[in-house]
């Protein structure tokens, strides 16, 4: 039979879709993506140009009330993208991650990279900085870091479904590593003629799990990490084409 | 799109049946198929020859391509060539996959079919791979992909446009902020956050 | 002011961490996190505008910069409360095409009453655009995601779920574990909603 592998993969695929609605679109940032939010939440690091009156709140390691000259504070990206770079208030200091990258970059080495280590909004991030690098280098890095681990991108989706590479990718890149495996596992769905059963909508089945972990915390008493048992995976039953 | 409606589509492929019925005409929406008589040769829709076979009305006759020495041949060029060969039929996965999964009787070698079959697909799929590898990586502007079945380029969307989508946002905000920042640097640029000073009072 | 860990928009922010965190679900609405973040935006604005008509009378521009900040956080904040409740939006037009017209009161208690009005108006207009649709006889948009491929099929029911009428007025018992052979227009949304499992 191959219920069984059909129903590994459902879990997989469930497992990976993140987004139920909007993975039949594509990632744009805009106003209302929550996404990018958390991008603007990121912080970003300063140098204070001037004394800045009523403003030593920002400072957490100062109790003076104004921001003196010459401290260095972190201040959130949705601030800091709305003033110019030539402004007399801060300067803005670019994180490293983007200068340690470069060599790798430069050697078209970057499919090894610890992208979602280095940062979860590496390219995303980056974005919002180009305009305060002066060097101008933030901007190619992010293109050319893409460009070269798109291919990367496309193996592992076909291939490692089963293993989400969490720390490796970015942000960005696991939304497009989602979309392969989606691909890949309709593809193996219709290999198995499966592909046009219909199915539990993804949205009830998860609220029945979600009802079964309460009911089943309810007669532990609440215990422990009991919830988890819906996701674990058969093992040994790789798809067999 | 997802491969049902890929097969969806190939369906309307016409395939030779040999029916064990005789029938008049059947006036479907889109044409008329028949008329049936037993033991005759008849084209029809795939769908239908599947839909027959399943209920034992017909045998099916596996399309001329189907068989080991021309598929063999088929996949040695898919090999040697550096483009995408032309495949005998737009649909050779989606038919393959129905006749041999309905009708696994009505073809001789069935199985080893089967596994060439998806021996020429994986060839081509890993060769597209490759050359969009390649042109991610080039200069180039489009690139020309003739051959390419309904399927295949199925199996890199969305992931391959999304990527491109991305890409081209990353190239196209790293040559604007180079020209912004430096006319921003020959003008001096403003002091302040100037967008924002005329809303105080807006909520 | 006092100094406190806590930045302008934070209160904002979390949450939206509290919907990305259960992003297969709907959260309950955060009536209280909500009316925080309102008071805030509330505090900013008078402060604002208390000390920008203090600039424009005198014309010291000292506090600029600090009006700046102020005005950037209350736009992030209006920013994240919109983003709150058109993400909630979104999901709770999702849960129409994947519940129907019924949603179980569990997830309809995490909704506001503003959001149940939503669905319940989104759920009537739909409703009626399908049925003005078809040549007058309506189509059900919900159905056949995929291309069927036969006219009936194998169901296994997963619970007791009771009489089920079929269009010709037949009447089934989906009893627990019971195999039925039905047709498959019709017992589509059941399949969809987990009372009946399609096996072949």
């Amino acid at each position: 039979m191959a219920t069984d592998s059909r129903e590994l993969q459902d879990l997989a695929l469930k497992h990976k879709s993140s987004c139920f609605y909007l993975s039949t679109m594509n990632y744009f940032p805009n106003y209302y993506s929550i996404e990018d939010i958390f991008v603007t939440q990121e912080k970003v690091e300063c140098k204070v140009n001037t004394r800045l009156q009523r403003m030593g709140f920002l400072d957490a390691g100062a109790e003076t009330e104004d921001l003196e000259p010459g401290r260095t504070i972190n201040l959130p990206l949705w601030y800091i993208k709305e003033l110019k770079v030539n402004n007399a208030y801060f300067t803005i200091a670019l994180p490293d991650i983007y200068k340690n990258v470069h060599k790798a970059v430069c050697e078209a080495e970057t499919t090894h990279i610890e992208l979602g280590r280095l940062h979860p909004f590496f390219y995303e991030f980056g974005c919002y900085l180009t305009p305060y690098d002066r060097n101008h280098v933030i901007g190619r890095i992010i293109f050319e870091t893409l460009r070269q681990r798109v291919r990367h991108l496309l193996d592992i989706s076909k291939n490692d479904a089963d293993s989400k590479p969490d720390h490796r990718l970015d942000n960005i890149e696991a939304k497009l590593h989602d979309a392969g495996v989606r691909t890949n596992t309709l593809y193996i769905n219709w290999l198995q003629m499966s592909g046009n059963n219909i199915r539990i909508s993804e949205l009830v089945e998860e609220h029945q799990k979600k009802r079964k972990r309460a009911d089943r915390s309810d007669d532990e008493g609440g215990g422990g990490a009991g919830g988890s048992g819906d996701m674990d995976m058969p093992t040994g039953k790789k798809p067999s084409w | 799109m997802d491969p049902t409606i890929v097969e969806f589509i190939g369906e309307k492929c016409m395939i030779s049946i040999i029916p064990n019925f005789s029938n008049e005409p059947l006036h479907l929406i889109y044409g008329s198929v028949g008329p049936f008589r037993a033991g005759f040769p008849v084209f029809v829709p795939l769908w239908l020859a599947a839909h027959l076979r399943k209920q034992q009305k017909c045998r099916i006759v596996p399309p001329e391509w189907m068989e080991m020495e021309t598929l063999e041949e088929i996949k040695e060029e898919e090999k040697r060539s550096k483009f995408f060969t032309k495949m005998p039929s737009e649909h050779y996965m989606v038919v393959a996959q129905l006749v041999m999964s309905t009708a696994p009787d009505d073809v001789p070698r069935c199985e080893e079919l089967r596994t060439i079959i998806k021996d020429i697909f994986d060839i081509r799929e890993s060769k597209l791979r490759t050359s969009i590898d390649a042109f991610i990586k080039g200069e180039g502007t489009y690139a020309k992909l003739d051959n390419l079945t309904l399927l295949e380029m199925h199996s890199v969307r969305p992931i391959l446009p999304y990527s491109l989508d991305h890409i081209a946002r990353y190239q196209r905000m790293a040559t604007a902020s180079q020209r912004d920042t430096s006319m921003m640097n020959t003008t001096g640029g403003g002091t302040g956050t100037g967008s924002m000073s005329n809303s105080f009072f807006t909520q | 002011m006092s100094r406190s860990n806590k930045m302008f928009g934070d209160k904002a922010f979390d949450l939206l961490k509290d919907l990305k965190r259960s992003a297969q679900t709907i959260p309950a609405f955060d009536d209280d996190g909500v009316r925080q973040v309102l008071e805030e935006v509330k505090a900013i604005f008078e402060e604002n505008v208390a000390q920008a008509s203090s600039y424009s009378s005198s014309g010291d521009r000292s506090l600029w910069p600090l009006l700046n900040y102020r005005h950037a956080a209350l736009q992030r904040n209006k920013r994240c409360l919109l983003a709150y409740l058109y993400e909630r939006m979104q999901r709770i037009k999702a849960m129409r095409w994947e519940f129907g017209p019924i949603i179980p009161s569990d997830i309809k208690q995490a909704l506001c009453e503003p959001e149940v009005q939503f669905f319940n108006n989104y759920s009537k207009s739909l409703a009626a655009y399908m049925r003005s649709i078809g040549d007058g006889k309506g189509i059900d948009l919900t159905g056949n995601l995929r291309p069927p491929k036969s006219l009936y099929i194998e169901v296994r029911c997963l619970e007791n779920y009771g009489k089920f009428e079929l269009d010709d007025g037949e009447i089934i018992h989906l009893k627990k574990n019971s195999q039925h052979y039905l047709p498959r227009a019709q017992v589509e949304p059941l399949v969809r909603q987990g009372v009946l499992q399609h096996i072949a």
